[in-house]
């Protein structure tokens, strides 16, 4: 591949994962906004979207979940912004980025278990949550990837 | 942009004047780029170990802590099952039972007590389901106040709760708040769970008059109710809350259910003829 088609490869998935860090915090920002009101937002297609957000795992140290998913889509769509204004991409932005979306996959992960085998219930944020997050995991270690080729000794 | 020639000063020689010299024009090189850090592999490693290990820690905590929170819960309902399962059983003052049976129970405790609320929230309503509803155990309340101001004040307020008939609802209920609260979990004395206003509500909240309950919670003769009841677990040796003196007599609390079952057994036997 051609270092040029190569940058238009990396600029792509900047791109890619900056629009579903959006989505994500669309979702997380609805629901933490619900959740903060004492609500349970709108329960689309499954049924349990009050069980599992009322539930003692739909909150981490006394805050509701979505609020920390919120931060956590907020810095991604940072990390991808940043990395695609910087003229000379910092492998550091992509590390954060990294590490951000391994947190939100260990998270969704985390919640996706207690859903299937300790509620049986589902919350369809939660779905929708755990398949951006792996998308976002699988988006940076790419672009991680493609940093640490960019880099000497990398 | 073309090279231009440099005109720069030199410093003065020793003693005499500085002078200008035109040096050769050369082409501007720019400073190279500071080089790029590299990022290695054990730092993504190390790096993500310690997010992965970060995010364990915080979850592990949150459950912790709410787990807490569950079996506060957990407690509070117990006990709220407890006030619905006594009203089928005679009360009067703060006895609660038939007034025949073999076995008397005399209480000594504390609102604020966790042990007290642990007792309430488990083996009492073992007591009282296979002996007090059976005929076979009276239970007889006292105030043990020793764990402070909002201690005496629970205890004043459970004698005016008794002046209406209502001890041993009110008096569970007490339990119930400090169950709910998490006393048991995580003990806090003092801390304005029980005063005046919250006393008052919560007796309105069992249909007790409440003017009449605000009379007597400032009143010295509810006051010296508490201190009979004090003087008369001092005078059975009670040291701490809760005690139990079976038949007049202290007895060294059960831990469980099945250690009260054995205790009240042996005693039943005992009296029986």
């Amino acid at each position: 591949m051609s270092r040029r088609s190569a940058a238009t490869r990396t600029r792509a998935l900047y791109l890619f994962a900056a629009a579903l860090a959006l989505a994500g915090m669309a979702v997380a920002g609805y629901l933490a906004f619900e959740n903060l009101q004492g609500n349970t937002g709108v329960c689309v297609g499954v049924h349990g979207c009050s069980t599992v957000q009322n539930s003692r795992y739909g909150e981490i140290l006394g805050v509701p979940i979505s609020v920390p998913g919120f931060l956590a889509y907020a810095v991604l769509l940072l990390a991808a912004v940043l990395s695609l204004r910087t003229p000379l991409r910092r492998p550091e932005l992509a590390l954060i980025g990294f590490l951000a979306s391994v947190v939100g996959l260990l998270m969704s992960a985390y919640l996706t278990y207690i859903e299937a085998f300790v509620l049986d219930a589902w919350c369809s944020y939660c779905i929708v949550s755990a398949l951006l997050m792996t998308a976002l995991f699988i988006t940076w270690s790419l672009l991680l990837g493609s940093a640490v080729r960019q880099t000497p000794d990398g | 942009m073309p090279p231009q020639a440099r005109v720069s000063t030199m410093p003065a020689r020793k003693g005499g004047q500085s002078r200008r010299t035109i040096t050769p024009a050369r082409p501007v090189r720019r400073a190279p780029p500071p080089p790029r850090k590299s990022l290695s592999l054990s730092t993504i490693i190390g790096a993500t170990i310690l997010v992965v290990a970060i995010v364990a820690a915080v979850v592990a905590v949150s459950l912790y802590r709410s787990s807490g929170d569950s079996k506060a819960n957990e407690r509070a309902t117990a006990i709220s099952s407890a006030i619905t399962a006594i009203r089928s059983v005679p009360a009067e003052g703060f006895t609660l039972g038939n007034a025949a049976a073999p076995l008397q129970l005399e209480l000594f405790e504390d609102f604020q007590c966790p042990f007290c609320v642990e007792f309430t929230s488990t083996d009492e309503s073992v007591l009282v389901d296979e002996y007090v509803k059976l005929g076979k155990l009276r239970l007889t309340f006292n105030n043990y106040p020793i764990l402070g101001a909002e201690s005496v004040l629970a205890a004043t307020a459970s004698v005016c709760a008794a002046d209406q008939g209502r001890a041993w609802p009110y008096g569970l209920e007490l339990f119930r708040q400090q169950a709910q609260a998490g006393q048991v979990e995580q003990e806090r004395l003092n801390v304005g769970r029980f005063t005046t206003q919250s006393l008052t509500s919560t007796a309105v909240g069992l249909g007790l008059d409440e003017a009449t309950f605000s009379r007597c919670l400032s009143s010295s003769e509810a006051l010296a109710k508490v201190q009979a009841q004090n003087e008369r677990g001092r005078s059975l040796g009670v040291t701490g809350t809760p005690s139990f003196a079976l038949n007049g007599k202290p007895i060294q609390t059960p831990g469980n259910a099945a250690g009260w079952r054995t205790v009240l057994n042996a005693a039943l036997a005992a009296v029986s003829p």
